[in-house]
């Protein structure tokens, strides 16, 4: 007997389809979210997830094999519906996968390896909101639950077990991860931004938000430079101040147009002696540049141009690229768990491991006793032998009737619940006498201890009859 | 029994060294708890060592030179942990400073016994023990310095030449690096100070004067006055950093030619080698 689900992805990412297409498919509509009209519309499906970022368009779904191609004909009108493409526009866009590989890249997605910035973590919490609404439109059910409560728990391994999500990979990030490991803490410092530009604006706001103590300003125009003091609460000083404004920064932001350095090896020598030799990180994202290079040789000074901000980025992708590597093995045996997980859901293999499990202890038990009654004959043998087998045969009957009466509705939790309660999918291991007396003793007392104040004064049961 | 502690302690120092190259792979917390709860367990067996070592020390009156190594290691790793109380966080110094550790304690076993103080007869005087430990306590945070800006050096040349490698992710910001040696550096400063006070007072009730230009006097005296102008330039000019690392480990090679080559085979006053 085969499986009687199959799990169906159809989607788009920013691989295969360009952001025209995306941004219509993203349902951003807010009054209404796709699974509840896919719920009012299709009925052939079991179980559904909707998944929309930036990056992608995906649809989860878990259905009976033998409705997968009215399935499929529903979906596909129901599309051409809600988006105003004909589906003969769209088909080249979207990928198809199913069983493993859905599986598969639903675990890559979480991860972030498919991701446009690999490793990021953002796509953990998006696929946990699409969960929460799948949950929200009770269109999760079992096999959704178990696959997105696994995909998480991947997630997390990866994360922690990989470096898939070390190192910075935006430039902003980068010159703030770099501050941290020239300055330490950031919360005594001050960032000077030398022109007034979005880009250094921009950059600031990272710092800014990190808690560095002030922001200065220093701009060619000074009324520029006024209003951004303003606007960060700073001072602002014109560029011929600009050795001033230098001796009291820590970070230097620098991004004016000017054609060449305004920032000397000369300039930034001077000021050395006043500032004690504090160390001074300078970021110039200007291009053409504005600081000379000459200034990185100079003590305690660190200048990092945006290309070098660009190849620490780089660095870092390809650090988190050869992490993905490591990531997929783990993936690969998270998606073979699953998958061993989904099979055993079946109903055979279920009925079989109990009834193996029975025969062992059967077996067990009776090798013991036979090693203690010594005399027997054969016949009595073999009454033992069959007392035992019809034993354990009629214990046996009530879980198996039950999973049998009750396969097609609520049947695959109740093979669960019995997968869980013999413990099936443990090794098996040998109950000691001890154990087992124990267990027996301690409800004993519990039943009778709960006999007794039951007959003993109970005033409320008193006042109630 | 004593010197069972002491070779536990080699043992278990080791382990957690260990412990803590996994903490410098990893950077997972639990890896580090594990080896400080290691270190620790060991640096309680090495005080018990030196319990019954100081006893024995003042019973036979009798110092020998192997025990000095052993009693640096056991510092280091005390100010270890002092270090690790203080708001600044510095964890992986316990990867490069256990080896530091290990080295003392293993070559303490490879020093005969026969190596003793020239001052034997005198330790019952209250100023040996004063300016033995201040002595010893100025080593260990000197040591300690040069272990921290080891570490400078290995970062900021990483930051530097825009190749972040190893270090930069694993080792502590810069600022924190150089905050740590300049505690390292007063602290040392002022416990060398006393030391060498002690010892001249010492030497006055004992031997009758104060200062007699030994070699081991001379070249704890430039030691001296090599932090001396260390810190008077970090105050005064504001050196720091690089410079002051580099100085650091210029200090740290004085501190080898006086603690192994003067004492052991220098003649004269206040030396091992007589």
């Amino acid at each position: 007997m085969g499986l009687d689900i199959t799990i169906l992805l159809i989607g788009l990412n920013h691989k295969t389809a360009p952001v025209e297409i995306r941004e219509k498919l993203a349902f951003k509509n807010p009054s209404s979210h796709p699974l509840e009209k896919i719920k009012k519309e299709i009925s052939s499906f079991k179980e559904g997830l909707f998944l929309s970022t930036c990056n992608r368009v995906e649809f989860y779904f878990i259905l009976d094999p033998d409705k997968k191609n009215q399935f499929l004909t529903e979906f596909f009108s129901f599309i051409e519906r809600e988006s105003s493409f004909k589906w003969k526009d769209l088909e080249p866009h979207l990928y198809f996968l199913e069983n493993e590989k859905a599986v598969k890249h639903l675990f890559e997605v979480a991860c972030g390896l498919d991701s446009m910035v690999i490793g990021e973590p953002q796509i953990l919490g998006q696929v946990k909101s699409a969960y929460k609404e799948a949950l929200n439109y009770r269109t999760s059910g079992l096999i959704l639950n178990k696959l997105l409560h696994k995909c998480f728990s991947v997630a997390k391994k990866v994360r922690t077990e990989t470096g898939i999500g070390g190192g910075a990979v935006s430039v902003s990030y980068a010159a703030y991860s770099l501050a941290k490991k020239i300055l330490g803490s950031l919360k005594d410092k001050t960032v000077l931004l030398v022109g007034a530009g979005e880009m250094a604006e921009l950059a600031c706001m990272h710092f800014v938000s990190e808690g560095v103590r002030k922001v200065i300003i220093a701009n060619r125009t000074l009324s520029k430079a006024i209003e951004l003091a303003e606007k960060f609460k700073g001072e602002a000083y014109s560029l011929d101040e600009l050795p001033q404004a230098l001796i009291k920064a820590d970070i230097v932001i620098s991004s004016t147009g000017a054609p060449n350095c305004i920032i000397t090896k000369t300039m930034v020598n001077s000021i050395l002696k006043p500032r004690k030799y504090r160390p001074l990180f300078i970021i110039d994202i200007a291009v053409p540049r504005d600081v000379e290079q000459e200034v990185n040789k100079l003590e305690n000074v660190f200048l990092y141009d945006i290309d070098d901000l660009k190849s620490v980025i780089e660095e870092n992708l390809k650090e988190r690229k050869k992490e993905a590597l490591r990531a997929q093995v783990i993936i690969e045996t998270e998606v073979f768990k699953f998958q061993k997980w989904l099979k055993e859901l079946d109903f055979y293999p279920t009925l079989r491991a109990l009834s193996e499990k029975a025969e062992i202890l059967r077996q067990n038990e009776l090798s013991k006793t036979l090693k203690k009654l010594k005399n027997l004959s054969e016949e009595e043998k073999k009454a033992i032998e069959i007392l035992t087998k019809s034993l354990v045969q009629k214990l046996l009957y009530y879980p198996i009737n039950f999973i049998k009466k009750s396969y097609h509705e609520e049947g695959k939790y109740a093979i669960s619940l019995v997968r869980q309660i013999f413990e099936l999918d443990e090794p098996f291991k040998e109950i000691s006498e001890t154990e087992i007396e124990d267990l027996y003793l301690k409800i004993e007392e519990k039943s009778q201890s709960q006999e007794n104040s039951s007959k003993n004064t109970d005033p409320k049961g008193i006042l109630i009859q | 029994m004593a010197d069972f502690f002491s070779f536990l302690s080699l043992f278990i120092y080791l382990i957690s060294w260990i412990g803590f190259g996994f903490y410098f792979k990893s950077l997972k917390k639990e890896a580090l708890r594990y080896a400080q709860l290691v270190l620790l367990t060991g640096f309680c067996f090495h005080t018990l060592f030196w319990v019954f070592k100081i006893y024995q020390i003042f019973t036979t009156s009798l110092l020998s030179f192997k025990f000095l190594l052993n009693f640096l290691s056991w510092e280091l790793v005390l100010i270890y942990f002092l270090f690790i109380l203080s708001p600044i966080k510095i964890y992986t110094t316990g990867f490069f400073l256990l080896p530091l550790v290990l080295i003392f304690l293993i070559l303490s076993y490879f020093f005969p016994q026969e190596i003793f103080s020239p001052f034997s007869p005198y330790f019952k005087s209250l100023w040996f023990p004063l300016h033995a430990f201040t002595g010893l306590f100025s080593h260990g945070f000197l040591l300690f310095g040069v272990i921290i800006s080891l570490m400078y050096v290995l970062q900021e040349r990483e930051i530097k030449k825009k190749h972040l490698g190893v270090f930069f992710r694993k080792l502590p910001p810069l600022e924190y690096l150089d905050r740590v040696a300049e505690k390292c550096l007063y602290l040392g400063f002022i416990f060398l100070s006393f030391a060498i006070i002690s010892g001249a007072i010492w030497s006055e009730i004992a031997f009758g004067n104060y200062w007699r230009w030994s070699p081991k006097e001379v070249i704890t005296l430039i030691l001296w006055l090599i932090y001396a102008v260390l810190i008077h330039q970090r105050v005064l000019i504001g050196w720091r950093g690089k410079k002051a690392a580099y100085m650091f480990l210029f200090g740290f090679s004085v501190w080898l030619i006086s603690f192994f080559v003067i004492n052991l085979f220098a003649k004269g006053f206040h030396t091992y080698g007589s």
